[in-house]
């Protein structure tokens, strides 16, 4: 049951020459001029219009999934549309995707075996949750307990899978804004792919490196709390520019 | 001639029932000329072995089932259930949603969100719908956690225990039935349709009427 609900954007001149109005909903307060919505306002709403989904928390469930839901039942140009939220948590459809779109990973195995693990990949080994609900990512095992205990703790008590992959260096995390990061080179250029596959504008990214080559290796939502006035600036100005190209850069 | 992977979960063989009914899968399959096998959490970086995989595994964007279904689909194998299905099916808000989209007649229903449960709001609901009312977490399926409530303090127990996982609930009229259908289509067509009848003296499934299976075909 939807309601017509009135937005500013409609009585104020906020359009950009030729382009559409976009709608940028968020749960964080940006620092942008730009008219924002909040997500339960807009899940109230009916607004046909692009619409730009600013939260820190895009997990399956949770508002920020239901929020482009929402745009795309309206039928409006989203960012990020609801497949890319679901396969972007789910770390081997992330990696699947990831490597077909020429970003460099690891191989990678989806299991609930122990024994699987420990004959096809051996130690150390990196372990990410597969279910939606986890928040922290991964843990490293080097040994046999430490592998049951995180397949114990992120498989929620072997109910779920995980995905393991090789350990083979140390593992780089870093907020990756509409792509942007504030590492430089094959980091870089890692983010900036994955923004391009599958549109989160706010996340935080895994990456394993390499002799200096940087493989993904997981994403996950961030922490309002992790959030610099840094980054809040860095968000409002892409909020910005994207609202310039509006439409022509939903992928 | 194709080979077919069939996705299941161990549990998939706990029924005898259900066990016979994947060998004949398997039967009818072999007997067409196409090799039928079996395939658990364990192997699935055999996938891409196969030219199509059909899932017999509960079909939710939760489970390990939408991960084999994506990853075949990306693999450019036929998938039944193929991930876009999943994810509209496996979602009760995602699927009302497209019900009111499209004009679907539905019993009504509201999205409450997390934000929203205040004494006001579940007012409202009563005065719109009376009483009791059916609150629905998105993720359910043969009436599990899927709840009827009549009072304030009920209301506040359930979605508070549904909002844990999700941030958005739905929330029905109560409309008694004694049995529902369950439909199944196939490449748009109809295959079959089965009568899901409720039990006596309950109002939803999850429960076999002294021994005996809740369905009818």
């Amino acid at each position: 049951m939807s309601v017509n609900f009135k937005y500013d954007c409609y009585n104020t001149d906020h359009s950009i020459s030729g382009v559409k109005c976009v709608l940028v909903v968020s749960n964080i307060d940006l620092t942008t001029n730009l008219p924002t919505m909040k997500p339960s306002k807009f899940l109230e709403s009916s607004i046909k219009d692009f619409t730009l989904n600013i939260n820190n928390d895009y997990r399956y469930l949770k508002t920020g999934y239901y929020v482009s839901l929402h745009a795309e039942i309206l039928d409006n140009a989203v960012i990020p549309k609801s497949e890319n939220i679901l396969d972007a948590h789910r770390t081997p459809i992330l990696l699947l995707r990831a490597s077909k779109a020429g970003i460099p990973t690891f191989p990678y195995l989806v299991t609930s075996s122990v024994k699987q693990i420990i004959s096809e990949i051996g130690f150390p080994v990196v372990v990410f949750a597969v279910n939606p609900f986890s928040y922290d990512g991964f843990k490293i095992a080097k040994n046999r307990s430490a592998l049951y205990r995180a397949m114990k703790s992120l498989g929620m008590n072997y109910k779920f899978d995980i995905c393991a992959q090789p350990f083979k260096s140390e593992i780089i995390s870093f907020k990756s804004i509409f792509g942007k990061c504030e590492l430089e080179g094959d980091v870089e250029r890692i983010s900036k792919k994955v923004y391009d596959v599958f549109k989160i504008p706010l996340c935080k990214l895994h990456v394993q490196l390499l002799k200096e080559k940087a493989y993904l290796c997981g994403l996950q939502p961030l922490e309002n709390a992790e959030l610099s006035p840094r980054d809040l600036q860095v968000l409002s100005e892409e909020i910005s520019q994207l609202s310039k190209n509006g439409e022509l850069l939903v992928g | 001639m194709a080979s077919v992977a069939c996705f299941v979960e161990k549990y998939n063989f706990t029924d005898p029932k259900e066990a016979r009914a994947l060998q004949n899968f398997k039967t009818t399959a072999e007997k067409r000329g196409h090799t039928f096998n079996f395939m658990f959490r364990d192997n699935l970086q055999e996938i891409s072995k196969h030219d199509a995989l059909f899932i017999r595994a509960t079909t939710d964007p939760l489970f390990t089932a939408y991960i084999v279904s994506k990853t075949a689909w990306e693999m450019g194998l036929k998938v039944v259930d193929d991930p876009k299905s999943i994810q509209i099916c496996g979602n009760k808000i995602h699927l009302y949603s497209l019900f009111q989209k499209h004009n679907v007649p539905t019993i009504p229903t509201i999205f409450l969100n997390k934000d929203e449960l205040h004494h006001k709001k579940i007012m409202s609901i009563f005065r719109t719908f009376g009483r009791p009312v059916v609150v629905k977490a998105p993720y359910t399926s043969f009436s599990r956690y899927v709840e009827k409530v009549a009072c304030e303090t009920s209301f506040r127990e359930v979605t508070k225990k549904f909002f844990r996982k999700s941030d958005v609930l739905a929330v029905q009229e109560f409309m008694p039935t004694a049995f529902d259908w369950r439909v199944g289509v196939l490449n748009g067509e109809v295959l079959y349709v089965c009568k899901y009848m409720v039990p006596k003296g309950r109002w939803k499934h999850g429960a076999k009427r002294r021994g005996k299976p809740s369905f009818v075909w």
